[in-house]
């Protein structure tokens, strides 16, 4: 059997052919984690809740299913962290929040129900953003730069696969918080199509953006999980009844014939800077090299993306906040308060003309992709590496772009929660500083198996997302 | 608070922002006005964005649904 420290460095797939094999345990791999999360969260605090005992009773029954050849799948006695806007039966779920403390659903998210069906076991609460909203600071400290934005609003999740106290990791996203925590971890993040994942059981901050969506250390271990999440539910009615497919199926087909899209202009604008932009452009290289063929394009109605978002998210949140604030607005963080008041005094003109504008954009997104006849778009994930939390909102020192770091942080991750379409974040390199970086896949509407494909070829061809954070957390 | 890119000569004034809150039954504390005027200031000409689109084809979304089928 193999040593803790080789446990908790398992990737799912590795992780779930040792259970398979013997070579360990269920048992064995939440008292590693348990342990991991013992030693990390002094440093980097990316739980709100650990019911340890709760997820060693779920092993054991793992262990003994497993062992009797009832092996449910590659998730089977796997732990895994829950975003804790996501309702666990039994379990608070408090949102990152005092509005919600002490919280405790009794049922499971629908999400959080298929992961429990296929065996797999709840490490922990992972914290997020108040309300997942981005406004506020969480506490979660990052383990590449403690002084530097940890991502959000996936910030736990994002925090707990990086430092391996979770397999992997449940987050949602409404304008990047799966993807951008994705980036700044090193790991791999997942914001599927719209409806792809139910949503029924998540509290929710944009119902016509918010997406659930798997955080993972490797491409293979994200589509496994999302074969295990994805697909209709009745008890959602924004839930799509596409048919799922094996996304790992075809995963190791490469890109060869593929037509990878960029639009240099938008997505490599004055606000990148040189080490992302080498990174990326590396990546576009090493595609073309595998056989795909390079599309540059231009899509004007990129430039929709910020204003549309903001018109649609700001007042989606503020309606579903509106009785809670004026019942418990003294409990809000003020950041969070200030801007669900500032979403009420948004008219209702202008959120209209904000899903006229986004039906707009999804119609030329549409048409660009048939007309080009495309298999994904490629971006940086990010402009900028994990900005130092104290310069967040101030204009940025490097360029002078009127923008703060966190506006430039979403640039290239609004369009995929406007269209819903499936993007992807994986690593790709690395700052001088030794920041991670990450690029990002935009495909059609329930394609997500193609963006697997291409960043799995990625990914087969390098280490990065093997390279672990500097910070030591201590002695064992 | 800054929220969006948009930077505009708008100067939406304290007072102009209690009567609206009023209006809307939202509480804001006196001292909070002036932040909340300035955010807005930024916040509210972001439409002039998305309306240098043409938007006459296109309906609102009603109903979210992302595939592509026609």
């Amino acid at each position: 059997m193999t040593d803790s420290i080789d446990l908790i460095n398992l990737s799912i797939s590795e992780a779930a052919e040792a259970l398979q094999s013997g070579a360990t345990t269920s048992v064995a791999l939440t008292q590693a984690t348990l342990a991991r999360i013992k030693r990390t969260e002094p440093t980097v605090r990316a739980y709100a809740a650990v019911p340890a005992e709760a997820a060693l009773s779920r092993a054991e029954v793992a262990d003994l299913e497993i062992a009797a050849g009832k092996w449910r799948g590659p998730l089977h006695g796997i732990p895994i962290g829950i975003k804790d806007i996501i309702y666990t039966d039994g379990v608070a779920t408090e949102c990152g929040s005092k509005v919600m403390e002490g919280f405790v659903p009794d049922f499971d998210a629908t999400v959080v129900r298929k992961l429990d069906e296929a065996g797999a076991i709840m490490i922990g609460k992972t914290l997020p953003h108040e309300f997942a909203y981005g406004v506020n600071e969480p506490p979660t400290r990052s383990p590449w730069e403690l002084n530097s934005y940890p991502g959000g609003s996936s910030t736990g999740s994002g925090v707990a696969v990086t430092v391996r106290s979770a397999f992997g990791a449940l987050g949602t996203d409404t304008g990047g918080s799966i993807r951008i925590p994705a980036s700044i971890n090193n790991i791999v993040g997942l914001k599927p199509t719209y409806g792809r994942i139910s949503a029924h059981g998540v509290i929710p901050l944009s119902w016509t953006l918010d997406h659930v969506g798997p955080m993972t250390r490797t491409v293979l271990d994200n589509a496994l999980m999302l074969n295990t999440i994805a697909g209709h539910d009745p008890k959602d009615l924004t839930s799509a009844r596409q048919k799922v497919p094996d996304y790992s199926a075809a995963i190791d087909e490469g890109v060869h014939g593929m037509r990878i899209g960029i639009d240099r202009g938008f997505v490599l604008y004055p606000g990148v800077i040189d080490d992302v932009r080498a990174a990326t452009e590396a990546v576009i290289s090493e595609l073309a090299g595998m056989g795909a063929e390079i599309i540059e394009i231009s899509l004007p109605e990129f430039e929709l993306t910020p204003e549309t978002l903001f018109t649609v998210m700001m007042a989606e949140a503020s309606a579903y906040h509106r009785q809670q604030l004026r019942e418990k607005g003294d409990l809000y963080d003020p950041a969070t308060r200030a801007t669900l008041k500032m979403g009420e005094l948004i008219p209702a003109t202008h959120y209209v003309t904000g899903l006229r504008a986004r039906e707009r954009y999804r119609s030329a997104m549409k048409e660009l992709f048939r007309g080009e006849k495309l298999d994904a778009l490629i971006s940086p994930t990010m402009p900028l590496p994990a900005p130092r939390l104290t310069d967040l909102h101030e204009p940025r020192k490097d360029m002078d772009i009127g923008e703060t770091p966190m506006v430039s942080i979403i640039h290239h991750t609004f369009s995929a929660n406007l269209g819903g379409q499936p993007a992807l974040s994986a690593p790709c390199g690395f700052t001088r500083e030794g920041l991670p970086i990450g690029y990002q896949l935009m495909g059609r509407p329930f394609d997500e198996a193609t963006l697997f494909r291409i960043a799995y070829a990625y990914e087969q061809a390098h280490d990065w997302h093997t390279r672990q954070a500097p910070h030591d957390f201590g002695a064992a | 608070m800054s929220y969006g890119r948009s930077k505009s000569d708008l100067n939406i004034e304290a007072d102009q922002v209690a009567t609206l809150a009023s209006l809307f039954a939202v509480d804001v504390a006196s001292e909070d006005l002036e932040g909340l005027a300035a955010a807005l200031s930024d916040q509210l000409p972001s439409i002039a964005a998305l309306e240098a689109f043409d938007l006459s084809e296109f309906p609102p979304i009603l109903r979210m649904d992302a595939s592509w089928n026609d």
